[in-house]
């Protein structure tokens, strides 16, 4: 399972992803000539765009064992202290006064800056938010902003409460204003419940269990917004209706979208009373691939995620999870590994259905709902070189956009790309063994220089580095014509050993195919050694795009930084920049 | 400012205190403050989705190859 983010700096990389024009002007010349900003405006976004990149990108890795106690990318602590202070400022301005209101102004101003803080928590915690739509980001990245803005709100609050609890105390009135003053205790309440939920939002307690979260949050959201209601005197009460309604809207079109894309009354094609039906497969690695065939979904772009919940394994939840498949492959598609709750039960049923039971096809899909697509990750066919690293089941993020560069027809600037995939064991190459040697194949067509590569982390049996070759496709020479049954079987088959490489016998029209190979290397990878080699290659922008566990991210993240400060991108050395756009595990 | 516990009757001060009044000139300063947030989070979003309709606009019309990285 996967979701959200981990990116930073929000809008102001967009700034960075000055990306159509690349494309038009590919489209209008094949030319490969490199270009640089020259002087005067251009010139001037790309310094800038490279000095955001290299002060937000860098991540701090404090801990590589409880990755949770790392602080955040540090353009997210920027964002934190930004909005701290401003809050701060609102709070104190003109509001510490001697005498006996010391106390009462502090504290009624701490109940403004509270109050006026619920609604922007609401917005922030839309799926269909207008600040993502505005500024072009995702809900799952304004999540971070969401936690961060409903930490700021405990703070007021807890100056709002201690403040008068403190003259309350002074003056020996704590049981009258208890019993006199019923807004008293629901305020009280709202404060708890809000402890309560600040309290299990923290990562290393939201991760325990994702369902137990969600539950416990919306019904704890739910208390919060009650009391809240009872506390707030009427004519600040404007502030929790605004709340309420930004839920309301949002779950209002989440329920309209769910309706249209799962009900097969807007949907011709489908027979039931359910527009889609998911077939489970059962993959090494205590992973199951979900496969939903004639989505009723138009298009979505590589790494977008939606909201899967399967009526008969866990009724009433909702999971998201990264589409693996383009729009191309005509279905959608996703990679879930095994851990707790949902994904275990899943994997469950998977494996009871494995082909040697007699149960017919039909039973052996399930109805699902799915809502979405979410997320709004950047064209990355902008970019002359791209970069994806992904670890374990990161790849569903990478993999639609390397399927993406080298299956689309329409013109695009990537000239040179690599993939690399960080996996515990050699079996999991078998998840996308297909889609890789295709995608070598593709990209040879197209003329993009691909290069993939495998790294086996945990797995004593890969020693030594081998080769994985693409199987030879079905061929149409005469050569092929005396070719036994057993080589047209071995011919359609993968490829995933050197055993079963060694077995074909390719033709001599396939020499050329003979030298594509995914290469499957044993131990880590040296991301920094990775991503120099391709900025050293680029002859325009690189992006990079990094999904996996925090350690990857970081490392990523300030492998990036570093490079972009050392080769001066941006800043008239005349080296070209670099990109990242990192979508870590969790939510 | 005391209070008597004795007869539970609120000396004026804290009646005051108590006392919700739409027009008294410290609370409208207060939710000012309020407001104040929500307009430095609108100008936060307009300037951010400046940017973004930048980059949106820039597909659309024909741009100095020079900012064309290849």
């Amino acid at each position: 399972m996967r979701t959200t983010a981990s990116s930073d700096g929000y809008g102001l990389i967009l700034v960075c992803h000055c990306a159509n024009p690349r494309i038009r002007n590919a489209s209008s010349t094949n030319s490969a000539i490199s270009r640089i900003p020259t002087l005067g405006i251009p010139s001037a976004i790309a310094f800038v765009s490279a000095a955001l990149r290299e002060l937000t990108y860098p991540q701090p890795l404090l801990f590589k064992r409880y990755t949770f106690f790392n602080p955040p990318p540090v353009g997210r602590i920027y964002i934190v202290i930004a909005y701290l202070s401003l809050i701060l400022f609102l709070l104190f301005y003109q509001s510490i006064v001697t005498g006996p209101m010391y106390w009462e102004s502090i504290a009624y101003r701490a109940a403004w800056c509270s109050v006026g803080q619920v609604p922007l928590i609401f917005l922030l915690a839309m799926k269909n938010s207008i600040v993502g739509t505005l500024i072009g980001s995702s809900h799952d990245r304004i999540n971070f902003l969401h936690r961060t803005v409903a930490r700021c709100l405990f703070l007021t609050v807890t100056i709002h409460f201690s403040f008068f609890w403190s003259e309350w105390s002074y003056y020996h009135v704590v049981e009258s204003e208890l019993v006199m003053m019923p807004m008293v205790k629901y305020g009280m309440g709202a404060y708890f419940t809000l402890m309560w939920i600040v309290f299990t939002s923290f990562a290393p307690i939201r991760n325990i269990r994702y369902e137990f979260f969600v539950a416990q949050h919306i019904i704890s959201f739910f208390v919060f917004i009650t009391m809240l209601l009872l506390h707030v005197p009427p004519y600040a009460r404007v502030y929790v209706l605004i709340s309420i309604g930004f839920f309301a809207v949002d779950r209002i079109l989440r329920y309209a979208r769910l309706l249209y894309h799962n009900l097969s009354l807007f949907h011709r094609k489908s027979k039931n009373g359910f527009a889609c039906r998911a077939h489970l497969t059962v993959l090494p690695g205590q992973a199951t691939r979900v496969t939903i065939k004639n989505p009723p979904l138009a298009s979505w772009s590589p790494g977008q995620h939606v909201f899967l919940s399967f009526l008969s394994i866990s009724p009433l939840q909702s999971h998201p999870f990264t589409i693996a498949s383009t729009p191309a492959d005509k279905e959608l598609s996703f990679v879930v590994r095994a851990h707790a709750g949902f994904s275990r039960r899943l994997y469950n049923r998977a494996t009871s259905l494995l082909p040697t039971t007699s149960q017919a096809d039909k039973e052996k899909s399930f109805i699902v709902f799915f809502d979405g697509p979410y997320g709004c990750p950047p064209t990355f066919l902008q970019y002359d070189t791209v970069v994806l690293i992904a670890g374990s089941t990161g790849v569903t993020f990478t993999m639609p956009i390397l399927k993406q560069a080298v299956q689309s027809a329409s013109p695009h600037c990537i000239r040179r790309m690599e993939f690399l995939w960080i996996i515990k064991a050699g079996s999991h190459i078998e998840w996308y063994a297909e889609e890789l040697t295709r995608a070598m194949e593709l990209a040879e067509d197209r003329g993009i220089e691909l290069i993939i590569t495998c790294c086996i982390t945990c797995d004593p049996t890969y020693t030594t580095n081998h080769p994985i070759r693409p199987p030879p496709r079905k061929c149409t020479c005469c050569c092929n014509d005396n070719a036994t049954d057993n080589e047209k079987e071995d011919n359609n088959s993968l490829v995933s050993s050197i055993s079963s490489q060694e077995a074909l016998a390719p033709c001599s029209c396939m020499n050329r195919r003979e030298n594509i190979s995914v290469c499957v290397s044993a131990g880590r990878p040296d991301i920094r050694e990775v991503v120099d080699r391709n900025l050293r290659c680029a002859r325009g922008e690189t992006g990079v795009a990094v999904c996996g566990p925090v350690g990857l991210m970081a490392r990523t993240r300030n492998v990036v930084a570093e490079l972009s400060d050392e080769r001066g991108a941006g800043k008239g050395t005349g080296a070209y920049g670099v990109s990242l756009f990192g979508e870590g595990f969790g939510w | 400012m005391d209070m008597d516990m004795d007869d539970g009757m609120v000396t004026p001060l804290f009646e005051v205190s108590l006392t919700f009044d739409v027009q008294d000139p410290e609370l409208i300063i207060n939710r000012a403050y309020a407001r104040a947030l929500w307009y430095t989070v609108a100008a936060t979003v307009t300037v951010f989705g400046i940017a973004n309709a930048y980059n949106r606009i820039l597909g659309w019309i024909r741009f100095d190859p020079s900012l064309s990285l290849r």
